[in-house]
């Protein structure tokens, strides 16, 4: 039996999460699992509530957004995405401003 | 309809392979930046694979999701990965078996343009970035 160690390699697997649902069974199980895995790769998650919206920014700002990517990476040892980088600073930015009744209040 | 204790397994009278291992593969609909890649090409080339090195594999047909998006004249999106998974006998899961199947994971992260690839080997994630160029 291979060890994680062994099976990481051979993968080239740059980070390795244990799951809640180590035996899922049927479809049901499935559907636990593909729930366990969002939680470690947003990107597969099937419950996911985002949406995706395609937004155009200048190529300057996408390097910068690159750039913020390349250190949270070497930070976090995850990867990272510009398109990551630039939804938690919209986000952030976002949730930081006031509510409309009080804009309008 | 609260029995949620009923075990498919003692229902059925059925039990996995001795030793066996389950392989998990995640095959997504869309690239990182959200266009939709050719998901049937590579559930078959996932699926191809694993048969080839472990005997057997099973796509699972996800109940599929869409949502309208009105900003694009209503267009139905839609945002599912496939789940593949195999039954892989102790004596196969090797190293050699392994490499081999990370050249088509390999091989799909580079092309569909994935930020990364999602295995689960026995109830561990490994997600692979690393894609060799072929």
């Amino acid at each position: 039996m291979l060890s994680e160690k062994e099976i990481r390699q051979a993968l080239h697997a740059n980070r390795v999460f244990p799951l809640a649902v180590a035996r899922p069974h049927g479809p049901l199980g499935l559907e636990q699992l593909a729930a366990a895995v969002a939680g470690v790769n947003p990107a597969l998650g099937s419950d996911s509530p985002h949406v995706r919206r395609p937004i155009a920014l200048d190529h300057e700002t996408w390097e910068k957004l690159e750039q913020l990517a390349e250190t949270a990476a070497q930070t976090t040892l995850q990867h990272v995405t510009a398109s990551q980088v630039a939804a938690a600073i919209i986000k952030q930015y976002v949730e930081a401003l006031p509510q409309r009744s009080e804009t309008q209040g | 309809m609260d029995d949620l204790s009923v075990n498919p397994q003692e229902v059925f009278r059925s039990q996995l392979p001795v030793g066996a291992s389950l392989i998990v593969i995640f095959v997504p609909s869309r690239d990182r930046d959200g266009q939709p890649i050719d998901q049937e090409y590579w559930v078959d080339e996932v699926l191809t694979t694993l048969g080839r090195l472990f005997r057997g594999a099973t796509a699972y047909p996800r109940g599929r999701g869409v949502w309208r998006d009105d900003e694009r004249g209503g267009t139905l999106l839609q945002e599912e990965p496939v789940i593949v998974f195999s039954y892989v006998g102790e004596a196969d899961l090797t190293t050699n078996t392994l490499s081999e199947l990370y050249r088509t994971l390999s091989r799909m992260g580079r092309h569909a343009n994935q930020g990364e690839i999602g295995v689960i080997i026995d109830g561990k994630y490994y997600g692979i970035t690393e894609y060799v160029e072929e």
